[in-house]
């Protein structure tokens, strides 16, 4: 292909991209020489082309592939990391009436060491003046069966003397003394019973002796035996005195193995199993 | 491709994708990251680029890339772009003549400016920038040449401005 007046711009363009061979491009210059008035669009295409200029994409580094990078977790390595959720079990005291049941012994266990306790508590919190109201009349008790009835007398008058001296005890002493001052007035009358009985005790005697000297046991037997029922029944009155003197009685400390318990602060609730209790035997007595 | 090639990739021709976008759209930032899209893809099928073609590979994925951008931009805003070009490459400019040729290349569309830059800053042949840019051989040829001519008629124009 030869070039000419039509062609030449083609060439010239060819010519600037470097598509042309080595022959072509010769062909070109020598085109140029040969017609100079062509020259100057051949330099003016020229200045179209773009000189490379230096260019640096600075961040190479996000563009690296590091074998840190491409780090991968072995399977086993993962599989250990993996956890499985267990089983949730339940307790052994969750259930409703395993708790109940738990309840219900602690109940018990509190009520078996309320009954075993206080028996021994309330005996050596005894106050001296029930010792004194106990003892002789215990004492009168079997001196009336095995002494004679001149000792009898003797004892059941000192037993008069201590309760006459502890009657009359002053109350500013002590306020728990106050109360058993209070306690004191039906043991009196309690006493005075007791006098009466002595009383007739002495007149017992009397017949006794002034009767005629006639031994007759059988008369005497009748008359000891009176007496004996008669003492009885002044020992079972005084006891009944004496429980309910007992139940006004502040110390309730209750004693569970070597633990000690304030009975004061328990006291409403005791008094509520005591009666369920109560009403319990009650209702299995009849 | 091996990986040491692949890094041998980043040294060879990341300043010249980079150059070749960022000459394109003026801006820096958004060449950086089509750049590492085009890095990003040649990593993921590196074993099927031979180490020959990975230069083409590499332009062919950053100039698809920057059509796509360039699309979804005007959509946008089409003006902020262009004042963008014309300030980053007015600032590399020095000389009269290279300052007018660098308004008119802002002048041609993105086809026309990708087949000068291609041309002339990587030298590929018309037969490469066509397998590039998705364009038959004469395709290129004629666009590449109505572009030269358009900026021959800039510097006609600025040789009449100054007699």
């Amino acid at each position: 292909m030869k070039i000419n007046t039509t062609n030449y711009e083609e060439y010239f363009l060819l010519y600037i991209d470097n598509e042309l061979s080595t022959e072509q491009k010769t062909a070109v210059e020598n085109f140029i020489e040969a017609n100079p008035n062509y020259q100057k669009e051949f330099e003016l295409l020229k200045q179209t082309v773009f000189a490379p200029e230096p260019f640096e994409f600075e961040d190479k580094i996000l563009l690296y592939r590091l074998e840190e990078m491409e780090a991968s977790l072995t399977t086993t390595f993962k599989q250990s990391l993996c956890r499985n959720e267990g089983k949730v079990i339940e307790g052994y005291f969750n259930t409703k009436l395993i708790r109940s049941i738990a309840a219900v012994a602690a109940i018990v266990i509190l009520i078996i060491g309320y009954n075993l306790i206080p028996t021994t508590g309330k005996q050596n919190n005894q106050t001296e003046l029930t010792k004194n109201v106990l003892l002789p009349i215990n004492n009168t008790e079997h001196n009336i069966g095995v002494s004679s009835n001149q000792d009898q007398k003797l004892v059941v008058q000192n037993k008069i003397h201590k309760i006459a001296q502890n009657s009359t005890k002053p109350t500013s002493t002590l306020p728990s003394i106050a109360t058993e001052k209070t306690d004191i007035t039906p043991q009196v009358g309690m006493i005075q019973s007791i006098t009466n009985s002595t009383g007739r005790l002495a007149n017992y005697e009397n017949e006794i002796h002034t009767a005629p000297i006639v031994n007759n046991s059988v008369a005497i037997t009748s008359l000891k035996e009176k007496i004996t029922s008669n003492e009885a029944s002044v020992v079972s009155e005084a006891k009944e005195e004496f429980e309910n003197i007992n139940t006004d009685n502040p110390d309730r400390t209750i004693y569970i193995a070597n633990m000690e318990i304030d009975g004061d602060k328990l006291r409403g609730f005791t008094r509520r199993i005591g009666a369920l209790i109560k009403r319990n035997k009650t209702e299995k007595e009849k | 491709m091996t990986d040491k090639d692949f890094n041998n990739c980043v040294d060879a021709y990341s300043d010249g994708v980079y150059r070749f976008i960022v000459k394109n759209l003026g801006h820096e930032a958004d060449a950086q990251d089509i750049v590492q899209t085009a890095f990003e893809k040649l990593w993921v099928n590196r074993a099927k680029v031979e180490n020959e073609k990975a230069k083409s590979y590499l332009f062919t994925i950053a100039y698809h890339q920057m059509i796509d951008h360039i699309r979804k931009d005007k959509r946008n805003n089409t003006t902020d772009n262009f004042e963008e070009v014309k300030i980053s490459i007015h600032q590399e400019g020095n000389g009269e003549l290279k300052q007018i040729l660098l308004k008119a290349i802002n002048e041609l569309n993105p086809t026309q400016r990708s087949l000068v830059l291609l041309k002339d800053y990587e030298g590929y042949s018309y037969q490469e920038i066509g397998e590039i840019m998705d364009l038959s051989e004469s395709q290129v040829k004629v666009y590449l040449h109505r572009a030269r001519l358009l900026l021959k008629e800039k510097l006609v124009h600025l040789e009449k401005m100054r007699a």
